[in-house]
């Protein structure tokens, strides 16, 4: 495995806000955009700014990874962590989390985000998810009316 | 140290690609919905790949199709897991709004023409979210007419440009030689295809042998076309009362068949089957129209006393059968046409299902989720969630209940409602 020819101990990922995390190399297993930088160095320790990633959010990224990569954990336990993750933050929290999982390239983590964000926004009304996303509608209000009328089952 | 991040990197754009992600985990309704949030959210929306996507992303949560008296409802097999004591109300055709809502007025002009005819049409299979039904009826100069639906119960969308199919039955006691279905996708040239088939005796040989006739109709055709006969005969063809178990399975552009080589006639009996070597998967590839023979696992050495099974599970193909009279066995052809792939999934003691020992064993598995498998008894229509790792067994209880909530039918009796479902995910694929 690639991850295997590196000899990189510890890993120092540097947020935007410049907080600074210490961590072991198969925490960032997942974040592809991190692992793909560390895979072509032979040293034992390693700096890596993230620009696009407040420390808050980072902090709450290596927490999920750190309880996913653990093989101690049972998946109940898993499964538990992840309901109460999602649970503690707000909307702007998972949307920035969805973006910085973008960024880092994490597939899972960026697939569970999503998930997360689609339930609250499952069965809301057009208004609710505009404003959710900060959307304006570009559609004249006629055109609105017309798409309503389409589909009008799906609005009760 | 707390950095007050919120307000400096809001999160003001997310671009298309993440809103397809979210969008894919939506129910169909919702995402119709959200057409009109803005221009891209439409156009995102009804781009093919999205369709895929969401497609892709809702098989990983498949249903049921349940027959009810006025129509059909679909359930996850997911609520069964979690609770193997479900209560369906019978209005929920009607109300729930994934579900076809024939009596809302925009819809009836669509359904119009099926409306008084609505139970006459029975589910032949679904694949992509897409079923087909299809009613027989009797034609006084034609034998019987064969009529055909292709509907997305998530989008509400009826297509009907399929072409009658008539079969003439010069006696009565001939109409049981009418045509079966079969409904697949052909991911070649991306198109859906109905199988029509029908299998007539041979008397010129020696032996008498199944003749069978095999015709396709290709969606966005205008005519049924007859191809190859099969090499040999579907099980679910022969005369036996168990054969539904093995109506077509659908997999990756192909339809497939339990078979039977050395068929003799009409009123062949399951207890002539003498050698394990008879039975074979006959698969009819899709985009070539031709047929290729499946050998069924090594492991597989006897004839059991009852028929065995073939099932897509898992997005595989899966045998499973009796052995000696004490076990119910599973094999899953890990990759699809490769005998050699054959891995047998479990083997489960009768006696761990505590099922009622009265009874013949005729299981079928209907789903697979981890170490929890769903596993219905044809012969008495029972069905159990059984954890696999540590043997706890549920009996399943569906019970649906009528608007004055008296309950109308009980599936944890004999109600073989049950064992005709079929699988169902939601889509928004529609085919034009």
């Amino acid at each position: 495995m690639a991850a295997e020819k590196s000899s990189i101990k510890i890993i120092t990922l540097i947020a935007a806000d410049g907080s600074v995390f210490e961590v072991e190399p198969n925490i960032v297993k997942e974040m592809k955009t991190v692992q793909s930088y560390i895979d072509e160095l032979d040293q034992n320790t390693v700096s890596i700014p993230l620009p696009n990633v407040f420390g808050n959010d980072l902090a709450m990224i290596i927490e999920y990874c750190k309880k996913h990569a653990s093989e101690e954990e049972t998946k109940e336990a898993k499964e538990e962590f992840d309901f109460e993750f999602v649970k503690r933050m707000k909307s702007d929290d998972k949307l920035r989390l969805l973006q910085a999982a973008s960024y880092l390239n994490m597939e899972s983590f960026l697939q569970f985000m999503a998930k997360a964000i689609a339930a609250e926004i499952e069965n809301q009304s057009v208004e609710f998810v505009r404003d959710y996303f900060q959307i304006e509608s570009d559609f004249t209000p006629e055109e609105e009316a017309e798409l309503r009328k389409e589909n009008e089952w799906a609005f009760k | 140290m707390d950095f007050p991040n919120r307000r400096v990197f809001p999160p003001a754009f997310i671009p298309d690609h993440l809103i397809a992600e979210i969008l894919s985990f939506l129910s169909v309704k919702t995402i119709l919905r959200l057409k009109c949030v803005s221009k891209s959210w439409y156009t995102l929306i009804s781009h093919p790949t999205f369709v895929q996507n969401h497609l892709n992303k809702s098989s990983r949560n498949p249903n049921f199709t349940l027959t009810l008296d006025d129509g059909y409802t679909f359930i996850p097999f997911r609520h069964l897991l979690e609770n193997p004591s479900i209560a369906v109300k019978s209005d929920a055709f009607l109300q729930n709004p994934s579900l076809a809502a024939l009596n809302d007025t925009s819809l009836q002009n669509q359904f119009l023409d099926i409306l008084p005819h609505f139970n006459d049409f029975k589910i032949v299979d679904s694949c992509n979210g897409l079923i087909l039904l299809c009613s027989k009826s009797r034609s006084i100069r034609l034998g019987y007419e064969y009529r055909f639906y292709i509907w997305n119960p998530a989008t509400r969308i009826i297509y009907d440009k399929l072409g009658s199919l008539y079969y003439c039955a010069p006696n009565f006691q001939d109409h049981h030689l009418g045509f079966k279905f079969a409904f697949g996708f052909d991911d070649t040239t991306e198109r859906y295809k109905v199988v029509a088939y029908r299998v007539v005796e041979d008397d010129n040989e020696d032996t008498t042998l199944g003749k069978s006739e095999v015709k396709v109709f290709s969606l966005g055709d205008s005519c049924w076309r007859n191809i190859l006969s099969f090499p040999v005969i579907p099980l679910n063809w022969i005369n036996l009362r168990y054969a539904y178990h093995n109506d077509a399975v659908h997999l990756s552009g192909t339809i497939n068949w339990l078979a039977v080589k050395s068929y003799f006639h009409t009123f062949y009996e399951y207890k002539y089957i003498t050698h394990v070597e008879q039975f074979v998967i006959v698969s009819l590839d899709l985009s070539t129209e031709t047929y290729k023979q499946l050998l069924l696992p090594p492991g597989f050495d006897k004839v059991p006393s009852v028929q065995p099974v073939i099932r897509v599970l898992m997005d595989c193909l899966c045998f499973s059968h009796d052995f000696k009279n004490s076990e119910f066995v599973l094999w899953q052809m890990k990759e699809y046409g490769v005998q050699e792939s054959w891995t047998q999934l479990f083997k489960i003691d009768y006696q761990n299902l505590q099922l009622n020992r009265l009874f013949n064993f005729r299981l079928v598995c209907l789903y697979i989720n981890g170490d929890e498998v769903i596993i219905l008894n044809g012969f008495n229509n029972q069905a159990v969630v059984y954890n696999l790792k540590n043997e706890i067994v549920q009996r399943i209880k569906l019970k649906i209940y009528n608007l004055k909530n008296l309950v109308v039918t009980r599936f944890d009796n004999n109600n073989n409602r049950f064992t005709h479902a079929k699988y169902y995910v939601e889509s928004l694929v529609s085919v034009s």
